[in-house]
């Protein structure tokens, strides 16, 4: 692709700034987020000297264009899991290094990517059958499932409503298993006093594992290994934090819950 | 024993379903469900060889994560879209929550020993999954593949 005017080169800053952001935020490793905005960049003609850098939240992206430096930084502040997003990303990136896309077209299709949102009621079901399934996995108990499968999709109603009231992020998690461990500490009670026993522990153990941060550690210290130092450690307390307000959240209704029964 | 013969499909149904909770693409559901299940299959055989949670997780995250390597360039899509559900099933969220029992019940023994199952256990797992990174990124599937794509 050829660039004719500086406006152009301004535009092309944007495209790999915004893809870039897009991979970072919906859970892709740095190196991808890198590469991904320096193949958009450098498959045009007359572009030289490009540099990427990603940490955790941040990306920035400077070039060289008819003898002007051109550079930029985004900060990102959302951190979750969008596969399609990923996806869609990957695509959009091929087919720009192939120059099906003119660069004003690109931008439009940026924009209706981000228009995108998903259907909570899908996410909400799927993440009962998940964690009903999982605490069957783990503690081979059918009834505890069963009872995980409702109380699951009611903590992640409540872990959504405290995400659009933009809390911090941990003490959300620690709201979330909070509620989750002791509406399943009262359930399991009520259940127990009609003459139905149910294993508490399969339960909580059900609930809580969507939230344990084990991709986000393993994408830490994949991060660590390829030399992204700064966002690998960052990456690495992040997971340390989230899974300590996880413990919180668990223990202080089990202590709670202790000293009564 | 009839556990080897459940736990696949019931892994497989976790990662299919935890799929649809992170929004994956409705072209990756078979190539993630084959993932799943073969996973759930490696983690369960290597527990009767091992014996060992930590050599079990490793060899299955090693296992999970070559298929997913596979499976992106199969399917042509990013690999985390597979990584990601598969290995959910595996976190330490119960040696993390039998932590925290123990901890309430002020047994420090029991919770330390916890406390190290969790932190192994993800350690493991990450080394697993940065092993078959490593491998893939060493080997050109391209010239192994009988079946390649155009």
């Amino acid at each position: 692709m050829k660039l004719t005017k500086r406006e152009q080169a301004q535009q092309l800053k944007n495209i790999g700034l915004e893809a870039g952001a897009l991979v970072l935020e919906n859970g892709g490793e740095i190196y991808r987020v890198e590469e991904t905005t320096r193949r958009i960049i450098s498959t045009c003609e007359g572009i030289t000297n490009v540099n990427v850098f990603s940490a955790y939240n941040v990306i920035m992206v400077s070039f060289e264009f008819d003898q002007e430096t051109y550079y930029a930084l985004k900060r990102t502040f959302v951190k979750k899991f969008d596969l399609l997003m990923l996806h869609r990303i990957n695509v959009f990136s091929r087919n720009f290094v192939r120059e099906m896309y003119s660069i004003s077209e690109s931008l439009d299709i940026i924009d209706e990517m981000k228009q995108y949102e998903p259907k909570f009621f899908h996410r909400m079901v799927a993440m009962g059958i998940g964690s009903a399934s999982i605490s069957y996995f783990i503690m081979e108990d059918i009834s505890g499932s069963i009872v995980s499968f409702f109380i699951s999709m009611l903590a992640l109603l409540v872990h959504n409503f405290l995400a659009r009231k933009q809390q911090i992020f941990f003490v959300n998690l620690f709201l979330t298993c909070l509620f989750s461990t002791l509406l399943s500490g009262i359930v399991v009670y009520f259940m127990e006093q009609f003459g139905l026993s149910v294993n508490m522990d399969a339960v909580i153990v059900g609930n809580i594992m969507a939230y344990v941060p084990g991709v986000a550690i393993t994408n830490s210290i994949r991060d660590v290994m390829g030399g992204d130092m700064v966002s690998g450690v960052s990456a690495a307390i992040n997971a340390v934090f989230v899974a300590t307000a996880i413990a919180l959240g668990v223990g202080s209704v089990l202590m709670v819950m202790r000293g009564i029964l | 024993m009839t556990r080897i013969f459940i736990m696949p499909f019931v892994v497989a149904l976790a990662t299919i379903s935890y799929s649809i909770y992170y929004n994956a693409p409705k072209k990756a559901y078979s190539a993630i469900f084959v993932v799943g299940l073969l996973g759930g299959v490696s983690y369960e055989v290597f527990r009767i060889i091992f014996e060992n949670t930590y050599l079990t997780t490793l060899m299955a995250a090693f296992v999970m994560g070559s298929l997913s390597e596979m499976a992106s360039r199969i399917v042509k899509m990013p690999a985390p879209i597979f990584i990601i559900p598969a290995i959910i099933s595996y976190v330490p969220g119960a040696s993390m929550y039998f932590m925290m029992y123990y901890l309430v019940q002020q047994d420090m023994p029991m919770a330390l020993q916890y406390s190290k199952g969790a932190a192994m256990t993800a350690g493991a797992m990450a080394f697993g999954l940065l092993l078959s990174t490593v491998m893939s990124r060493s080997i050109n599937f391209r010239k192994i593949y009988l079946f390649r794509k155009k």
